[in-house]
């Protein structure tokens, strides 16, 4: 299994929400789940932004 | 994983509830009998809770005098509901263009307390998944939004944390245990965070 998370946070820093992928290694290696990481913080950075 | 009596075993104070989600989930009115059979309170009990909330003006007694539909207050309850769930929307967009993108289940948790609470998901389309119900609570030291949230926790709860939680190993088939998470380790997820997301 691997697993990305990235939080989205308020004005103060504080968390707010988690953002998460998983998938199992077989079929998602550690450096593809690096690849995507941008997504990730970017959909983060829309979630804080809904509050 | 549905539990055949909710009511046995529950907190009182959520019987009330279980018996409107009995009855939204039948969709045709139902006796107190009825409802009960998955509930299973004693008998005096769900007549009373029922009575009750007929009074409230959850319940509406149907014309055979037997059984029960919502009321007018579950129903103006539900409205309000689904209005409130445009909020959602807007959430769960998000989760579905990171899910186009990514491909794999991604979810969105909310810390509370030691744990981690799921409260929305896009499900991957693959059959080998691990599912996890939302609602569900996970420990903070043994997932990856988890771990996440303690690099962002303040120094003093992190401290705090540390010094008192209960760090067992959550059995995972054949994985491997995940590292356990330390102050360092903490202190460099939080340096990784680029700082358009920080603020």
């Amino acid at each position: 299994m691997v697993a990305a998370s990235v939080p989205a946070l308020d004005g103060r820093g504080r968390v707010l929400a988690l953002l998460t992928f998983h998938a199992p290694i077989q079929r998602m290696s550690m450096q593809a789940m690096m690849s995507h990481l941008p997504a990730l913080r970017r959909a983060a950075a829309e979630l804080a932004e809904l509050v | 994983m549905k539990d055949p009596h909710p009511g046995s075993g529950t907190s009182p104070s959520l019987r009330n509830l279980q018996i409107l989600e009995v009855l939204a989930r039948a969709g045709r009115p139902l006796t107190a009998t009825e409802i009960n059979a998955d509930l299973g309170l004693p008998k005096p009990t769900i007549h009373r809770l029922v009575a009750h909330l007929e009074q409230e003006g959850y319940l509406s007694r149907q014309l055979d005098g037997r059984s029960y539909l919502p009321g007018h207050k579950l129903r103006r309850m539900m409205l309000g509901v689904m209005h409130a769930a445009q909020f959602d929307l807007a959430r769960h967009d998000v989760l579905v263009r990171l899910f186009e993108s990514v491909g794999e289940t991604c979810s969105i948790s909310i810390p509370d307390g030691d744990s981690l609470v799921y409260v929305d998901r896009v499900e991957t389309h693959w059959p080998l998944r691990l599912v996890i119900a939302l609602g569900t609570r996970v420990p903070l030291h043994a997932t990856a939004a988890g771990k996440a949230c303690l690099a962002f926790m303040n120094p003093g709860s992190l401290e705090h944390y540390l010094r008192h939680a209960k760090l067992h190993p959550i059995p995972s088939g054949r994985c491997p245990a995940p590292p356990p998470c330390s102050r360092r380790s903490c202190a460099s997820a939080s340096r990784a965070m680029p700082p358009t997301t920080r603020s």
